[in-house]
């Protein structure tokens, strides 16, 4: 059943967020020609100035639309009228929340491939960016960094990385995920106490972030910052362990809203 | 046989207001039964229960024996009053999405019903009248081949002449297992099909009896019996 969810999920946003990313690679390969044999005075250079705010404009914009959409998707597919349907299916709460969580995460992976390949389009061989290669060089002195810093130990610490930027992102999807469950346990004002719950976490998270690491620092009497580069891989993994708690904490309070608590219109 | 359905004294609250209390009731299998009362009485709360949309603060439900929970919403055909199904979908998408759902459902039936209502496949839901899009939903949920029918308002939105269509499709869909609970306001125009009736009066039941029994004993139709009993 999860994997119709997702089937049916993937049908719901491909209709909104395809086309988008085909307009991204259009603007991309007209931007590309203009770039790379258009004229770089008059009227031309205008024009070329001007796709180029579009190409950076388009960037920016895919990414929030991507986003804003994921989460209105979620309120409405859930909480409107349509979650009459929806919660009546033959599927437990899991399958609904895991559904939209590994939607979301799919569409922000390609909106993130999509713009990297539209700015591969417009840089490759262009005269004065060479973005390609730029980008290239840039990765190899990461990966020339890495192994310098951290010698053998690299692969487990860019691997321990990698998981942590999807726990990052998954704990910050199931945070908004668990403030319009809250919201929605409101009679009124719903989507405002939802923005305010996720404001307040926010903040709790961030002083909570911050007291930690003074606090360890402190208790361990340390005259400098915890941040060296041989706590590297028990910072990093102290960092797993607490962004899959937190992952846990919002998933479970989401789930058990949409359980127990459960108040459509 | 078993009961389809049991409320055990059933209570939901809602922040200070009671909408369902001390609620008691068996039905039986194979019966067509008209869930009736004024507004407010709480008639929506009961059948949000038996789907699981809600959870009740005191009391049990069990659908054949099972609390609400994903076994049940397999044998159960709920219509909500609201329009449920995503706008930008057609009728064939609403269609394809029921049968990957609902093992039970039936799209031969769907079609022939949608037929018969002159219903374009191939349109989108969003540029469908209301009533429309209610008699698209009630042919959906009437394509399963539930135990447990629970309709909430099914004909408030539909003319006159689709009533009458719709009301023959759920005597026909009628079968000896299944059991249809239909709450509405229209109780003249429903009154013919049904077996019994529960009248919910402020929350609680005020009496659940077959429909023969209230027209022997009180010499009265439903609906007069209604207007009495709800009298302002």
């Amino acid at each position: 059943m999860l994997g119709k969810l997702i089937k049916h999920e993937l049908k719901a946003t491909s209709r909104l967020l395809v086309p988008l990313y085909i307009a991204l690679l259009c603007i991309s390969v007209i931007n590309h020609f203009t770039f790379n044999y258009g004229a770089e005075e008059g009227v031309f250079a205008v024009i070329t100035g001007f796709l180029f705010m579009i190409q950076s404009l388009f960037t920016v914009t895919i990414i929030i639309i991507t986003i804003i959409f994921m989460i209105a998707r979620f309120y409405k597919n859930f909480l409107s009228n349509e979650g009459y349907l929806m919660f009546t299916l033959p599927v437990s709460s899991h399958k609904l929340i895991l559904s939209k969580l590994i939607v979301t995460l799919f569409w922000t992976f390609i909106s993130a491939i999509g713009v990297a390949i539209s700015w591969f389009i417009v840089s490759v061989s262009a005269n004065n960016i060479n973005l390609v290669s730029f980008t290239m060089q840039t990765v190899q002195t990461l990966f020339e960094e890495l192994n310098a810093t951290f010698g053998f130990g690299w692969v487990t610490v860019f691997i321990q990385l990698v998981i942590l930027g999807i726990l990052f992102l998954v704990v910050n999807i199931l945070l908004v995920y668990t403030s319009i469950a809250i919201g929605q346990l409101f009679k009124k004002y719903k989507l405002v106490i939802s923005f305010v719950f996720y404001i307040v976490i926010r903040i709790i998270i961030q002083s909570l972030t911050v007291s930690g690491i003074v606090g360890l620092e402190y208790t361990l009497g340390l005259n400098e910052t915890i941040f060296t580069v041989s706590n590297a891989n028990i910072i990093l993994l102290a960092s797993i362990i607490i962004g899959f708690i937190g992952c846990t904490i919002f998933y479970t309070v989401t789930n058990y809203i949409f359980k127990r608590k459960l108040n459509l219109e | 046989m078993s009961h389809i359905l049991e409320c055990k004294s059933i209570t939901k609250k809602y922040s200070g207001f009671t909408a369902l209390s001390d609620v008691n009731l068996t039905l039986e299998r194979g019966r067509i039964i008209g869930l009736l009362g004024p507004n407010g009485s709480g008639k929506t709360t009961l059948l949000k229960l038996i789907n699981g949309l809600l959870v009740p603060d005191s009391g049990k439900i069990e659908i054949d024996g099972i609390e609400p929970g994903v076994q049940t919403k397999k044998v159960v055909s709920y219509l909500p009053e609201k329009t449920y199904l995503a706008e930008w979908m057609t009728v064939n998408q609403v269609v394809e999405f029921f049968k990957d759902f609902y093992e039970d459902f039936d799209v031969q039936k769907a079609f022939k019903m949608l037929e018969d209502l002159n219903i374009n496949k191939n349109q989108k839901l969003k540029t469908m009248s209301k009533g429309t899009k209610e008699k698209v939903q009630l042919i959906l949920v009437m394509s399963r081949e539930a135990d447990l029918y629970c309709l909430d308002e099914p004909i408030g939105g539909v003319d006159p002449a689709s009533r009458d269509y719709i009301l023959n499709t759920i005597i026909s869909n009628y079968r000896e297992n299944s059991t249809i609970l239909i709450s509405t306001h229209l109780i003249a125009d429903i009154e013919k099909v049904l077996d019994e009736v529960i009248f919910l009066k402020e929350s609680t039941v005020l009496f659940h009896s077959s429909v023969d029994d209230v027209r022997v004993n009180e010499g009265k139709s439903i609906d007069a019996l209604f207007r009495e009993v709800f009298k302002c």
